[in-house]
């Protein structure tokens, strides 16, 4: 089971008179339990790619099958469709809404249609999941700190047992710890929860370290669609999109520049750290 | 449905019309929108259409724009027509049932018709070609008399120019509020009304809170450049009449009287 995409085509209204194209021809297959990194410069379309993927944006053209069934059939139910594919947008502030925590969290499973028990149930499990302590449950969500919002935001979309978790730039704004924090948790939802996750970032460090393929998007279009070493790489032509690789591999490429027997495709500082100990250092 | 707010739209491009000072166009409007009430006769219609045309023909905004504007009026302008046509007395010239319609509700109709549309391509002639800012810079100018009068008018002036500002950025915001919630399951298409009415609570919220925390950040920004009001306070543009103003004007006052003079001329009255 999976999430195809083919030919997928977006163009913005009318109102643009450009009729610019925000998506090109998409072609993507996103395996369950993959950990899939999608990158791209602002304006690339990833953010409109993911809309795509729970029915939020309506395609131009294309076809986009979700564990085999058509997401604009007729028959598709896209209150289920959205509660098998969970997207967790980028600014918790835009869904946080209730009185207090716990009841923000029970509005998505409540949405689904569970009973006042199960979805209370659901949404304890959820916030306990996501490392929120019992002492904020019955706090106003606009009391809590960034991160703390961030990781309630989180629990209201996994309270709906999503089977596909999208994040939408998840770390933006939060200062390193608490960027941290929320990769490992995403990392554990992966490992533990069996989820399959796809990671909007435009920071190439998050996505290097975690996930195991990657897709960079510009101008509409996939560029690539690689392991992360494999899309490291090539940080050349990444650099003419406006993106990066990890600054580690920077370090790594320099240093075997400069003659040292190093390993330039590693992408994470753990590796590097290991591999320039195992080869300089002794 | 968001994309459709159009009010105080600007249009980017270059032309006579956009360079004109915001007072000009301001008053142009008004004395346009004043003529439109003054004509007695289909003459002065047609010189008000044709003036019109070529204001528009000179501000190179495309025409698709201005009709745009229009689309917003047309429950408006369906329920006035229906209510003139079928409601004037008059002598009957067609009758459906129990319905007639007579020649002078023809008549009332065919000119609420031109009026309204008349009023709205003219106003958003203006909001078309002019900036918000200095929309908001040309009123507080023209009202800069009633200053005497301890009226505030730089303050009314800037929390206009401040709201037309926020008005596309609440609605990007709204769109994105609206997209967190479908994602989680809410129902905006539902067909109960009390269930729709529901359904925005989760939106309204998060929007109200926003708008609060942009409202905050923004007097502090304001406050951190020491800003203190309209007192002593300089513009780094001011308005200035330049010769085409003058020339404008004239046109306009040309306009003015001469389409009241020939709208009023007692041919073909109504």
């Amino acid at each position: 089971m999976s999430i195809v995409i083919e030919h997928l085509n977006y163009e913005y209204s009318d109102s643009n008179p450009a009729g610019r194209k925000a998506l090109d021809d998409i072609c993507l297959e996103i395996e369950e339990g993959c950990f899939m990194g999608i990158i791209g410069h602002t304006g690339s379309g990833k953010s409109t790619l993911v809309q795509h993927l729970n029915g939020l944006l309506k395609k131009t053209s294309g076809k986009i099958l979700v564990d085999g069934e058509d997401i604009d059939g007729d028959d598709c139910d896209r209150k289920a469709l959205r509660s098998r594919v969970g997207l967790v947008f980028q600014y918790p502030e835009h869904q946080l809404f209730e009185v207090d925590v716990f009841s923000d969290v029970c509005f998505g499973p409540k949405n689904m249609g569970m009973t006042k028990k199960d979805a209370e149930l659901k949404s304890y499990a959820a916030l306990k999941l996501c490392g929120v302590e019992d002492d904020l449950f019955y706090r106003s969500p606009l009391e809590l700190s960034g991160g703390q919002k961030r990781r309630v935001a989180m629990a209201g979309v996994l309270a709906m047992n999503p089977k596909y978790l999208i994040l939408d730039e998840p770390t933006a704004g939060l200062d390193p710890g608490g960027r941290k924090e929320i990769l490992n948790l995403i990392s554990r939802l992966k490992k533990e929860n069996n989820m399959t996750i796809i990671l909007v970032s435009h920071s190439m460090e998050d996505v290097a370290e975690y996930a195991d393929r990657i897709v960079v998007m510009n101008k509409g279009k996939i560029v690539f669609n690689d392991i992360p070493t494999n899309v490291f790489a090539r940080y050349k032509e990444l650099e003419n999109m406006g993106l990066k690789a990890p600054e580690v591999s920077y370090i790594m490429h320099e240093l075997k520049e400069a003659g040292f027997n190093v390993d330039d495709s590693i992408t994470t500082v753990d590796q590097a750290v290991l591999n320039i100990y195992q080869r300089i250092c002794r | 449905m968001i994309k459709d707010i159009t009010l105080g739209q600007f249009y980017q491009t270059d032309s006579v019309i956009h360079r004109l000072d915001a007072r000009v166009k301001l008053g142009g409007t008004f004395l346009f929108l004043i003529s439109l009430f003054m004509f007695r006769n289909p003459f002065g219609y047609a010189l008000a259409i044709v003036f019109l045309a070529m204001v528009i023909r000179l501000s190179n905004v495309p025409f698709k724009y201005m009709v745009r504007g229009m689309k917003s009026i047309i429950f408006i302008l369906a329920i006035t027509v229906l209510f003139n046509l079928f409601m004037t007395p008059g002598n009957v010239i067609v009758s459906i049932w129990k319905l007639k319609i007579t020649d002078a509700g023809l008549k009332n109709s065919i000119i609420m018709i031109l009026r309204l549309s008349l009023l709205v391509t003219g106003s958003s002639v203006m909001t078309l070609t002019t900036t918000p800012n200095n929309l908001t810079d040309g009123l507080e100018k023209m009202m800069g008399g009633l200053k005497k009068i301890k009226v505030p008018v730089h303050e009314i002036a800037m929390m206009m120019s401040i709201a037309l500002r926020f008005i596309p950025i609440l609605a990007q915001e709204t769109d994105k509020i609206m997209k967190a919630q479908m994602a989680r399951g809410a129902d905006f298409e539902s067909k109960k009304l009390t269930k729709r009415i529901k359904a925005l609570i989760p939106v309204l919220v998060p929007l109200f809170v926003s708008a609060f925390r942009r409202a905050n950040d923004l007097a502090m920004a304001m406050e951190a450049r020491c800003y203190r009001g309209g007192e002593g306070r300089t513009k780094m543009k001011p308005l200035i009449y330049a010769d085409r103003d003058f020339i404008a004007y004239g046109v306009l006052i040309l306009y003015f009287v001469v389409s009241v003079f020939v709208g009023r001329l007692k041919i073909m009255n109504f």
